[in-house]
């Protein structure tokens, strides 16, 4: 396998005395997608943040191709191809859909994918380019919020909760973009609470229980895996 | 000894109690900045009543002035008031202090003030009367800190919407703040008229209004003698730059600055923080009675709630639709569902945070659209996801303020020293006492939130919540960030409290906690309920382990 | 009246060059900065000295003041706001913290130029005299006039139309998710207040020069008029505060039309507390109001 893209190391963080990611350590490869799941507070979002910039961890290292970005601020993680969707979609709804992609563009401008391009691949942004962001349905936000990602052209894409208030004719559409992602070969760490979808669309696994990681491998196992269930529900 | 000093040492009375106008609306988190022109209304009404002659020979005249000036200044904060308090922060400061800019422009321009010109009137102020009337205040404050009705504002500066869940009328407590604060602007203007000898409307401006709030921050807000440590502090600046010889007029302003600019920015409780850390703090001791007088509890089974087709939307936005639920005296009510399905929107409405936008509903003889105190008034405690506990309170005084619906107002008797007030509040001690040993918390009463491990804060949110001897306590997920045995102690906790035949709804997504303790299971949705009943049932229901778990398909045989 | 009316455009062209760069900081990262009307001054006594001093023409005298403005309010940022985030009590120690820096700032301007008032240099400015339509109106007044306009259109348009205003608008919306596209909040924080107080500064010199001196007071003396202008416009709407700064120029001239001069200071805080209580969002505001 080739050297990973990204790698977290004994990662911990906490929220003022509340330890909410305990020692996590998990790394993707170049191209490779990794699903992080786990019932609501396990500590995902956490994971997320830290590896994204918005928080501090208070302890363990996050490296992208080996260089060590634990302390840089979130601005530099996007300049240099590492990009998160936002749990509860965070797009701007007093500015329009263009200037949220503009947004999106503006730390790669180099790398940009042009407007055109990206408006192929989201025919529905196309058409409310104008809009403010505010006036779009759940699912046409998060496909913004995605769009908004993407046009940066990045090299690693966080995903947390991307299916999260969805109706499932949205879930399927957003999870068939993810697809898209995948096939070009970007690198993809997603967090859902829909365990089963995301485990069918990622290579690796990792189940997150009370802030740590509690069972790992490929994730066509951890699919059929019985203790994932008991992870969520508590039952046997 | 003092002779000589005479105006200074009034100056610094007259200093403490503008401080005090502030100190006791910040105490309550309320930015009043209209000082200056209740103040002004009560100086000029003063002298059109205050006699030009000694009372009886030999009183002064000042005596009937002060009086005066707390009503007409207390009265036209009410009426400002009734308007300008449904403002909050900036928005507030600045309707008062255009207030404050109405009355000077108004005294301006009216005929029986002379207008700029001002008026005079003998100097009937005396230092002694000027230091008698700060002992008062002060001795009003020293009273107020420890009784319900400071902690009411000491609640509501701390979080208005955890104060109103324990059954705190924030309105009229935000009220009360308001027209003490216009009262004793009123006598502030009243005994500087008469000191001086004379005022005119610029005398109350915008600048003497920004020197009462900057001596009650530098003194600090949180304890009864912060604005005598303000006040002094600042007057000795000037005092000691001349008895240094330093004549040059910027060094007293740059200096009050910079040191304003310390304070705020190193020692956010002001100068009396420093003070209050050469003493331990001291908590109150159990008294060791049991709590006498609480009701009793409705028999289980008791239907004490239902909610019939209770929705609310945002927008366009449906979080909770036609829910219909029954609440029972004595059950352990379970409600679970993936984020965002609109359980806490629900726990909202039931406890008086929301109002519904469809259907209705009563909980505890209370219809649902009241505001929370009442709600809390009725039975209902509560506690929130995001725990909302007062960080600047002790947790006894947390547990306190939880108190508040099955107590009665002990300021005024504890003015008087009257045993009832003793009493009454060595009966809130004893209840607050033993809901930290029920929780487990006794050991740490002392400290403040902050200082206490996560567990420990969930912890002492229910012990606040039991203070108030409910009949329902609602948890919203009291478990989250717990880890298994801090989970498994709650759990057994809730049990026991279920014993004691309170009824307790909780969300929570630490499903096998829930399983554990709820008799009754609902799990909602986008917002609907989509199965209710016994909790087992409920959770092997293949529509509940969807909505957790995503569908199933034919890649995997399990669950 | 006419003539009247015309000074209350004048006045009110200044009321709003000093209130937008307070609504500017407030609209965009909700600080209510007491320490504004103290960079007006501080503008004010610049433009005095500088001219003085060196002689520069009128039309490179602006730019400098801006500039040393602008390095002032990243300071005041700094120093006042900066390490306050986070903390419960943000909002409130942002007021006091802001007070404080004000009056460092005043007593600075008090030691270095004491407490009289100082003039520009006698003819620094040609004091020349229009008849317009039957209009008298001075060089400064018109110059005043058009430099506001400009600098307020100017404004409008950095904020609607180029990345550093769209970064702007992001964080006003929400800091978290600029910071998520990678908006360097950091630095658009202090973008924001070298704007505010290089024009605070600006229209501190401005009015200075219309009234030919200036004093410590001058910032307070508009500062209380500015909240009007702010509430009325709708606290953080760029639009609303150049309205409305022109609106209360034109109310406190048909006061003094149809009442007398001295009723003129209860205008702008009668309609300030009317808007208030009635409207919140201002007569001219779209945004919603925030609880701070």
């Amino acid at each position: 396998m080739s050297e990973p893209i990204l790698s977290v190391e004994s990662l911990s963080v906490s929220y003022g005395r509340v330890e909410a990611v305990r020692d996590v350590s998990f790394s993707v490869p170049e191209g490779g997608m990794v699903a992080l799941v786990g019932a609501n507070g396990a500590g995902k979002s956490s994971v997320l943040a830290a590896v994204s910039g918005l928080m501090r961890p208070g302890k363990g290292t996050v490296r992208l191709d080996g260089r060590d970005i634990t302390r840089w601020p979130a601005h530099r993680r996007v300049g240099a191809g590492l990009v998160l969707v936002p749990e509860g979609r965070q797009i701007l709804g007093t500015l329009t859909v263009a200037e949220n992609l503009a947004l999106g563009a503006h730390r790669r401008r180099a790398q940009a994918v042009p407007a055109g391009e990206l408006y192929e691949l989201f025919p529905v942004l196309a058409e409310r380019r104008d809009l403010p962001a505010g006036a779009l349905s759940g699912g046409e936000q998060q496909m913004l919020a995605i769009a908004r990602a993407m046009i940066s052209r990045p090299r690693v894409v966080l995903m947390d909760e991307p299916s999260m208030g969805l109706a499932p004719k949205m879930v399927d559409e957003v999870f068939g973009v993810i697809d898209k992602i995948r096939a070009s070969d970007v690198t993809v760490v997603l967090v859902e609470q829909n365990a089963r979808r995301a485990l069918r669309t990622a290579d690796t696994g990792h189940v997150l229980e009370t802030g740590a990681i509690a069972h790992s491998g490929p994730a066509s196992e951890l699919l059929k895996d019985p203790k994932v269930v008991q992870a969520y529900l508590g039952v046997e | 000894m003092l002779a000589g000093y005479d105006t200074l040492i009034t100056n610094i009375a007259l200093a403490v109690i503008l401080a005090y106008s502030f100190h006791v609306v910040l105490m309550a988190g309320q930015l009043n900045l209209g000082q200056a022109g209740f103040a002004s209304l009560a100086a000029y009404t003063s002298t059109l009543v205050v006699p030009t002659e000694p009372l009886f020979g030999s009183l002064s005249p000042v005596l009937v002035g002060i009086p005066v000036g707390a009503a007409v200044g207390g009265a036209a904060a009410f009426l400002v008031g009734l308007p300008v308090l449904r403002l909050r922060g900036v928005f507030l400061a600045i309707g008062t202090i255009a207030f404050g800019e109405m009355v000077r422009v108004f005294m301006t321009n009216a005929e029986w003030t002379r207008g700029a010109l001002g008026l005079r009137v003998d100097k009937w102020l005396t230092v002694d009367l000027a230091w008698i009337v700060v002992a008062v205040l002060g001795y009003l404050f020293w009273r107020l800190g420890p009784s319900r009705t400071g902690r009411a504002f000491a609640a509501v500066r701390e979080d208005e919407l955890a104060a109103g869940s324990m059954g705190v009328d924030v309105v009229r407590t935000r009220m009360t703040s308001f027209v003490a604060s216009g009262a004793i602007a009123g006598v502030y203007g009243v005994m500087f008229l008469y000191f001086f000898g004379r005022i005119t409307p610029a005398t109350f401006d915008f600048s003497l209004t920004l020197g009462g709030l900057v001596t009650a921050v530098l003194g600090g807000y949180l304890v009864f003698f912060g604005p005598v440590l303000g006040a002094g502090f600042l007057t000795a600046v000037p005092e000691i730059q001349n008895a240094l010889g330093v004549e040059a007029g910027w060094i007293h302003p740059l200096i009050t600055g910079l040191l304003l600019l310390a304070v705020i920015l190193f020692l956010p409780g002001g100068l009396s923080t420093l003070v209050a850390r050469l003493r331990p703090a001291r908590v109150r001791p159990d008294p060791g009675t049991e709590p006498d007088g609480l009701a009793p509890l409705p028999e289980p089974g008791t239907p004490i709630a239902e909610l019939r087709g209770l929705g609310k939307s945002y927008g366009s936005v449906q979080a909770v639709r036609s829910v219909d639920l029954e609440i029972r005296a004595g059950e352990v009510l379970g409600v679970i569902g993936p984020n965002g399905a609109g359980k806490t929107t629900l726990v909202n409405m039931i406890s008086g945070l929301e109002t519904p936008s469809a259907g209705e509903g009563e909980v505890l003889g209370v219809r649902l659209g009241a505001p929370s105190h009442r709600f809390a008034k009725a039975g209902l405690s509560r506690t929130f996801q995001h725990s909302k506990l007062f960080d600047r309170l002790s947790a006894l005084d947390n547990v306190l303020v939880g108190t508040h619906p099955v107590t009665r107002s002990t300021y005024l008797r504890r003015l008087l020293w009257l045993p009832s007030a003793r009493r009454d509040e060595r009966r809130a001690l004893a209840l607050a006492w033993a809901q930290l040993r029920r929780v487990g918390l006794a050991d740490r009463a002392h400290l403040r939130p902050g200082a206490l491990s996560y567990g420990d804060q969930r912890r002492l949110e229910i012990a606040r919540a039991l203070a108030a001897h409910p009949t329902l306590l609602v948890l919203d997920e009291p478990a989250a960030g717990m880890n298994h045995v801090e989970a498994g102690e709650l759990a057994a906790l809730i049990k026991d409290l279920a014993e004691d035949g309170i009824a307790v709804l909780f969300i929570e997504h630490n499903v096998k906690m829930v399983l554990d303790t709820c008799t009754r299971l609902v799990v909602l949705n986008f917002g609907e309920v989509i199965a209710a009943g016994e909790p087992r049932e409920v959770a092997a229901d293949p529509k509940v382990v969807e909505a957790y778990l995503g569908a199933e398909d034919e890649e995997s045989e399990h669950v | 009246m006419l003539q009247q009316l015309a000074n209350g455009v004048f006045s009110g062209s200044i009321y709003a060059l000093f209130a937008i760069g307070f609504t500017l900081v407030f609209g965009i990262l909700r600080h209510l900065n007491l320490a504004h009307a103290a960079i007006f001054t501080t503008g004010a006594f610049l433009g005095i000295e500088i001219a003085t001093r060196t002689g520069i023409p009128f039309w490179a005298l602006l730019p400098v003041v801006a500039g040393i403005g602008a390095v002032a309010g990243v300071v005041l940022e700094r120093i006042a706001f900066r390490p306050l985030a986070g903390r419960d009590d943000e909002h409130f120690a942002g007021l006091i913290s802001s007070v404080a820096f004000g009056g460092v700032l005043i007593a600075l301007i008090q030691a270095r130029y004491g407490t009289e008032p100082k003039s520009f240099p006698y003819e620094y400015f040609p004091n020349r005299l229009f008849e317009v339509a039957g209009l008298r109106v001075t060089l400064t007044q018109l110059v005043t006039l058009g430099l506001a306009l400009a600098l307020m259109l100017g404004l409008a348009w950095l904020v609607s139309a180029t990345p550093l205003g769209r970064a702007m608008r992001a964080v006003a919306e929400n800091p978290t998710a600029a910071r998520v596209v990678g908006v360097n909040v950091d630095r658009v924080t202090a973008g924001t207040y070298a704007l505010s107080s290089g024009l605070g500064t600006v229209a501190g010199a401005l009015l200075a020069l219309n009234i030919g001196q200036t004093d410590r007071g001058l910032g307070a003396s508009i500062e209380l008029i500015g909240f009007a202008v702010i509430i009325l416009g709708g606290l953080g709407s760029l639009w609303g505060a150049m309205a409305a700064g022109i609106v209360l120029g034109l109310a406190e001239a048909l006061t003094i039309h149809y009442f007398d001069s001295t009723w003129k200071g209860l205008v702008p805080f009668a309609l300030l507390f009317a808007v208030l209580i009635l409207r919140p969002r201002g007569l001219f505001g779209h945004i919603k109001v925030r609880e701070v």
